[in-house]
């Protein structure tokens, strides 16, 4: 797709109320502050990088790069 | 090279009238048609002459200048999709305009029909949505969960034209609506210029069997056109297979029109398969 990314911070994976009951999954996830954290990281990461790469700070590393085979 | 040729053999799908007809009717059950069975018969009639006809776009005009074939008949659908897909990237590629991301909820559920209770991944949505605006964003939300709660909204699946060749898949996409297979309502003519728009894209999902979940990986598969799909239906007169392969050996330059914009993804589970799915989205 060409998109571009954010860096491991903006790619956030985790368990809320890991093998919990489905029923109270939403107060695990009211209690589960350090998950909530990541995905706050993971947006302020995105933001950045976006930031960043409008300023002239962030640019693509395959800038220019012609690929042999683009299928 | 060997010459490309086009395989068929696949059994058929067209209806007889009976069968037609039946699956037409079968969706007004509610008591309020009971009364109205002769209005419905000529209505069944102007869907069998619209079915029978395979009038898959009977709205067309000329594609005009700027199309390989300007005379060609195209469907006012694909053009307004094309136009709001441009009108998209001018925004997008104006430097003193406000920068966009695109939050895209990935969860069916929804407290609006059978779930009975908002997603948690809706949430998480709504927790990155001002730090993002804090940071000076415009943010665009794209609920993909009004695909089960809301009415007319789908988003039909890919037909993987590009299998076939890479030029038979147009940006945006050509397949739908369908009216004569009555593949309407379709969603993606809104969300392609979402994405367009957007300099950057957080995805928020589950994890549906270690994978994305349906609406979301029916909008993914739908955005294949972006990859380096043909701006130019004309082209291929439609959907010509021969045409397309044609075009894709003579030398293909794959353009990638959503190049450059940024991507972060969070995906949580309550079981298995998080990183697993989080490995999934690759999106090179």
């Amino acid at each position: 797709m060409s998109l571009i990314s954010a860096g491991r911070t903006s790619q956030a994976d985790g368990y809320v109320g890991y093998m919990e009951p489905y029923a109270t999954s939403h107060q695990a996830l009211d209690e589960d502050r350090d998950f909530q954290d990541e995905v706050l990281n993971a947006a302020r990461a995105l933001g950045n990088a976006v930031k960043l790469a409008r300023a002239g700070k962030f640019e693509n590393p395959a800038e220019g790069l012609a690929e042999p085979n683009p299928k | 090279m060997a010459e490309p040729d086009v395989r068929k053999g696949m059994p058929p799908v067209k209806l007889p009238r009976e069968e037609f007809e039946k699956r037409y009717r079968r969706r007004f059950v509610d008591p309020a048609f009971r009364p109205l069975q002769r209005e419905l018969d000529a209505i069944v009639q102007a869907a069998w002459d619209a079915y029978s006809h395979s009038r898959k776009a009977p709205l067309t005009r000329k594609a005009g200048p700027g199309f390989a074939d300007p005379a060609y008949e195209i469907s006012v659908d694909w053009l307004a999709a094309r136009e709001a897909i441009l009108e998209a990237q001018r925004r997008h590629d104006d430097a003193a305009a406000q920068p966009r991301i695109l939050v895209i909820n990935g969860s069916a559920r929804s407290e609006h029909t059978c779930p009975g209770e908002m997603s948690k991944s809706w949430r998480l949505v709504k927790l990155a949505e001002p730090v993002l605006i804090e940071m000076g964003f415009a943010v665009d939300i794209l609920d993909l969960s009004r695909l089960t709660a809301e009415y007319g909204r789908q988003i039909h699946p890919c037909k993987s034209c590009v299998s076939t060749a890479m030029p038979l898949c147009h940006w945006p996409c050509s397949c739908y609506p369908n009216y004569s297979l009555g593949q309407t309502d379709d969603w993606m003519n809104e969300i392609y210029p979402l994405w367009v728009a957007a300099h950057g894209i957080l995805i928020v999902t589950p994890v549906n069997w270690y994978h994305a979940p349906t609406a979301l990986k029916a909008m993914i598969d739908r955005l294949v056109c972006a990859d380096g799909g043909n701006p130019d239906p004309t082209s291929t007169h439609g959907k010509h297979a021969d045409q397309a392969k044609a075009l894709e050996l003579r030398g293909w330059p794959y353009p990638r029109h959503l190049a450059g914009r940024h991507f972060g993804l969070v995906v949580h589970g309550d079981s298995v398969g998080s990183e697993t799915l989080r490995r999934r989205f690759r999106t090179g």
